[in-house]
């Protein structure tokens, strides 16, 4: 430990004396290309935060850190200006990027962010996130920096910064060329708020202990560890593996020569939902041999080239050009190519036979060849930034949530039509004059107690009764031919009623592998002689629910007049005759009271949404919208393209509304083959007075479980018009006649023609003999 | 390109037709004058009387009942055709689109049928070969009319072949393009030549000039 302080001490002398460590360390030699088209070895040493040398062996060894261990070669400064960075401007007009999503969905909250204000986007910093809460949230997929790297004198009073440290770029969650990499790794300390050991346990160099989460706010990294708490507050450190050392300290980073597509595809993938991971497409470029640096380059300053129509003059990147489809398989032929050769990686120039110039001018190349095709059911997608993929271990990271859909067609900002995805918002809204803004998941998560946590408190009470040893079975509850039970997630799994009559009123159970016995079996309460066997029973059912929460009333069991509850650790047995039922039922009592466990809200409540995707009823947003109106204010809830309110009878109404539009943003891979491209099979695929290119509909989704939903067809995303595209469309019935049509006329022109001529040519010539 | 070429064309083409129309009857001191005048006189006739006695002079009354539908049909559908063409690719300087595409390609279809009607029966009096060629008493017909009149089916049959191609998947991209140009000069060749034929046989007694 003193070892320890001492060198910190030091160490913070050095960087008294050099503030600006961050770029007076490169070496600008090393900033520009030598030309040679070799990797460097990377053996270097480790550098700390305070950019000592890391010995692995030391009792307390700090994480490295990108920021000086990699500045002697590479300039963070220019790097962290970069694309993945959050940090360079982005002209959203020209191509919108997937925004962050903020699912919560006991709130029925999926809420899109973009630090660029995308349309239908909200700015984290307009709802008060600040950039801490925003890599709490999204830490898991960020590459570091931007966001996680705020500078102190930004940073918002109640972040932990100071203890988790920041979130600095993490070079090797790309570079890294070795397998031990490991995107869960990384996602598993960003949770647990080891924001400076993130890095190094992600990277494989080291394994890393501790939650930061967990320590005291007033905690940082010049405390060191605390020997008196080594099970719970225990401060986050990491034990090097020696072996990836040599003997001067030195590590050996495996850095890939070019970035492997599984790193970019870490937080990139995106699959059909339900697909078998053998019946996903690969993008035909993958298929080739192509990995995504091959068209996604960038130099230093990580200006990633995003490949679409238009960046050259949006980024004022002029490369940029020569990398979109046309760039590569049109090259100088394309419509805006200045300076781009064709056949870049042996790209082959498209025939496009027979289809009209307009589709070029109109449609992007993505349109046809990217993506899923279009056909009638639009293809639900889960994707690895908004479902959480890609993270593995115990837990099941991933979601269903939010709903993704594609492909819609929409005008890009070079004004043609092109794929996207889509997502449409659900958010509890407060409906100012001026601005309206979301409310937060936890403003709403506040206000709604007893609304909204009626799965979680079923759950609780099920997960509470679980604990008991004695009870044999899982305690369920049963109603309406449906068994609920608690899992491991503080959820309820739904299942049909297994064997026998199913009970229609709501029925404590246990389930059993031969079905489903009451909890409590029916007894008689004024018996002379007490049947111990069951009441014993009862008190363990009691002890079990004592934590649930008191101010609720007291956890009871009641049956022919008489209540059964525990009185200071005690059972007590008490006449009441308010509740006597058939059947000994859990109950609350209160003071003048006794209401079920569970109400017949909660029951109505689960009974509508088990099983089903959706979170929240339509009861229960008319309830949370009588909280709100109590406070004050207009409120609505977003969900399914629509907004709800109440009406003046305090009744739920819906209607379209700006805050309910859905938001998408433009996909490109993968693509597909030239034989699966969209037109393949002639023009009546997209052509006719029903195709699903123009005239499928999507449903808008949400969590609310409701009929007032909004449905549009993909055509009403193109902006054109439909009585005409149906029209154009039948046209095509009829354009085999047109052509047989023409082919004759033509044939017969020509023969006409061809004597015509011939004759006067032959005569001219004398090679026809005039007539007498 | 084709803008330029177009208009140059087409306003060239109507000035030398002028001046050859009034070289007939003035010197050509006076022609702007008289241009002038025609041109207010036909801006004036609002109901296009002139163009009614001229299609009814030489479309209808020249032909046999049962066929003055295929040389009005050809007319007006030239007209239409010619109108919404030379918009687009003349005045709007853009592909044609929407109802104005779908109207265009079912005249062109009635335009083509038209047509071969009107060479079918009208191939005769406009033999390219000369009547003292064949040893035969020369027509009424001038040589121009005869050349205007193969020279507008010509430009017909490369409007309804390329028009054809445009529909069929055998040319790439390039050639496609190259075939859409195809159409528009030939479109361009056919009025010319329309127009042309049109002023050499107006007024003229007995179709001659």
């Amino acid at each position: 430990m003193r070892h320890f302080l001492g060198r910190v001490a030091l160490t913070a002398l050095g960087l008294c004396l050099c503030c600006a460590w961050g770029s007076a360390q490169v070496d600008d030699a090393h900033q520009t290309w030598d030309g040679s088209r070799t990797v460097p070895v990377h053996r270097i040493p480790l550098k700390d935060e305070f950019n000592q040398t890391i010995i692995p062996t030391e009792s307390y060894a700090l994480p490295y850190s990108t920021r000086t261990t990699c500045a002697p070669c590479h300039d963070y400064a220019t790097i962290r200006g970069g694309l993945h960075f959050e940090s360079l401007p982005r002209d959203w007009r020209r191509r919108p990027g997937e925004p962050w999503i903020w699912v919560d969905p006991a709130t029925g909250t999926v809420l899109p962010l973009s630090l660029h204000g995308e349309p239908g986007t909200w700015k984290p910093m307009d709802l008060g996130l600040s950039p801490w809460d925003f890599t709490l949230l999204f830490g898991r997929h960020m590459t570091g920096g931007g966001m996680g790297e705020i500078e102190i004198g930004e940073r918002d009073p109640a972040s932990r910064w100071e203890v988790s440290g920041i979130l600095e770029i993490n070079c090797m969650g790309c570079h890294n060329g070795s397998r031990l990499q490991s995107h869960s790794e990384w996602a598993k300390q960003v949770m647990r708020q080891n924001f400076r050991w993130a890095g190094v346990a992600a990277s494989g160099l080291g394994d890393v202990d501790g939650m930061a989460s967990r320590l005291p706010p007033t905690w940082d990294i010049y405390d060191g560890p605390n020997p008196d708490d080594t099970e719970w507050a225990v401060v986050p450190n990491v034990k090097y593996r020696t072996e990836a050392f040599d003997s001067k300290h030195r590590v050996f980073f495996d850095i890939a020569d070019r970035v492997e597509d599984r790193r970019c595809l870490t937080c990139h993938s995106v699959t059909p939902q339900g697909s078998r991971r053998f019946q996903v497409a690969d993008d035909v470029h993958a298929a080739a041999g192509l990995g995504c640096v091959d068209c996604h380059r960038h130099d230093l300053g990580h200006r990633m080239i995003r490949g679409y129509e238009g960046e050259a003059e949006a980024s004022d990147y002029p490369a940029a050009e020569a990398f979109t489809c046309r760039g590569c398989h049109l090259g100088d032929q394309g419509n805006h190519v200045r300076s781009a050769p064709a056949g870049r990686l042996g790209a082959p120039r498209p025939r496009h036979a027979g289809i009209p110039a307009v589709h070029f001018e109109r449609l992007a190349c993505t349109t046809c060849h990217a993506g899923p095709e279009a056909r009638r059911e639009f293809t639900r997608v889960r994707t690895s930034r908004a479902n959480r993929l890609g993270i593995y271990g115990i837990a099941d990271w991933s979601m269903n949530f939010p709903d993704i859909r594609e492909p819609v067609f929409v005008r890009n900002g070079y004004g043609r039509i092109s794929p996207h995805r889509i997502l449409w918002p659900s958010l509890w809204i407060r409906l100012d004059d001026d601005v309206s803004r979301p409310l937060l998941p936890m403003e709403v998560a506040e206000r709604g107690a007893g609304i909204l946590d009626v799965e979680p408190k079923i759950a609780q009470i099920l997960a509470l009764l679980s604990l008991n040893p004695d009870l044999e079975g899982i305690p369920v509850l049963g109603i309406s031919g449906n068994v609920f039970a608690a899992n491991l997630d503080g959820e309820l799994d739904v299942f049909p009623w297994p064997e026998g009559e199913a009970e229609s009123e709501a029925f404590w159970g246990l389930r059993s592998e031969t079905g489903v016995d009451p909890i409590i079996p029916d007894f008689d309460p004024a018996a002379e002689v007490p049947d111990t066997e069951v009441e014993t029973h009862i008190q363990l059912i009691l002890e079990s629910l004592a934590a649930l929460d008191p101010q609720e009333g007291t956890p009871a069991v009641i049956h022919r007049g008489f209540a059964y509850r525990m009185q200071e650790g005690f059972p007590d047995i008490v006449e009441y005759l308010d509740q006597s039922g058939e059947r000994p039922g859990l109950f609350r009592l209160r003071e003048d009271s006794a209401d079920p466990l569970v109400s017949e809200f909660q029951l109505r409540t689960i009974l509508a949404l088990g099983g089903r995707k959706e979170t929240l009823t339509e009861e229960q947003v008319r309830l949370m919208l009588e909280v709100f109106a109590r406070e004050g204010g207009r409120f609505a809830y977003v969900s399914g393209g629509r907004l709800f309110r109440l009406d003046d009878s305090g009744a739920l109404e819906s209607f379209r509304d700006a805050a309910a539009e859905p938001v998408y943003w433009p996909l490109a891979h993968p693509v597909r083959p030239a034989q699966q491209s969209l037109g393949i099979q002639g023009c009546t695929q997209c052509h006719t007075e029903s195709s699903s290119f123009f005239f499928a509909r999507i449903s808008a989704t949400g969590p609310l479980l409701t009929e007032q939903i909004d449905t549009r067809s993909r055509l009403s995303f193109m902006g054109l018009d439909q009585p005409y595209q149906r029209l154009f469309g039948l046209t095509f019935r009829v354009r085999p006649l047109l052509k047989i049509l023409l082919a004759a006329a033509a044939v017969l022109l020509g023969s006409l023609v061809l004597l015509a001529w011939g004759r006067w040519l032959g005569r001219t010539t004398g090679l026809i003999d005039r007539r007498k | 390109m084709f803008r330029i070429i177009g208009w140059s064309a087409l306003l060239g083409s109507a000035l030398v037709l002028a001046y050859l129309r009034h070289r007939r009857t003035g010197s050509s001191a006076t022609f702007m004058p008289w241009f002038i005048d025609r041109v207010r006189g036909v801006l004036r006739d609002r109901r296009f009387q002139g163009v009614q006695e001229w299609i009814d002079r030489h479309l209808i009354r020249p032909n046999p009942p049962r066929l003055r539908w295929v040389f009005l049909g050809m007319v007006l559908s030239f007209l239409l055709l010619a109108l919404s063409g030379l918009l687009f690719s003349l005045l709007l300087g853009r592909p044609m689109f929407g109802i104005v595409l779908m109207g265009h390609v079912s005249l062109g279809a009635v335009f083509s049928l038209c047509l071969v009607g009107v060479v079918l029966i009208r191939a005769r009096i406009y033999r390219l070969d000369l009547p003292e060629q064949r040893g035969e008493e020369p027509p009424d017909v001038s040589p121009a009319s005869r050349w205007l009149f193969w020279i507008f089916v010509l430009s017909g049959l490369m409007l309804v072949t390329s028009a054809l191609l445009m529909m069929l998947p055998l040319f790439a991209q390039s050639l496609h393009v190259m075939t859409v140009e195809i159409h528009r000069y030939s479109a361009l060749g056919a009025v010319l030549a329309a127009a042309a034929f049109a002023v050499l046989n107006l007024d003229s007694p007995g179709g001659r000039d």
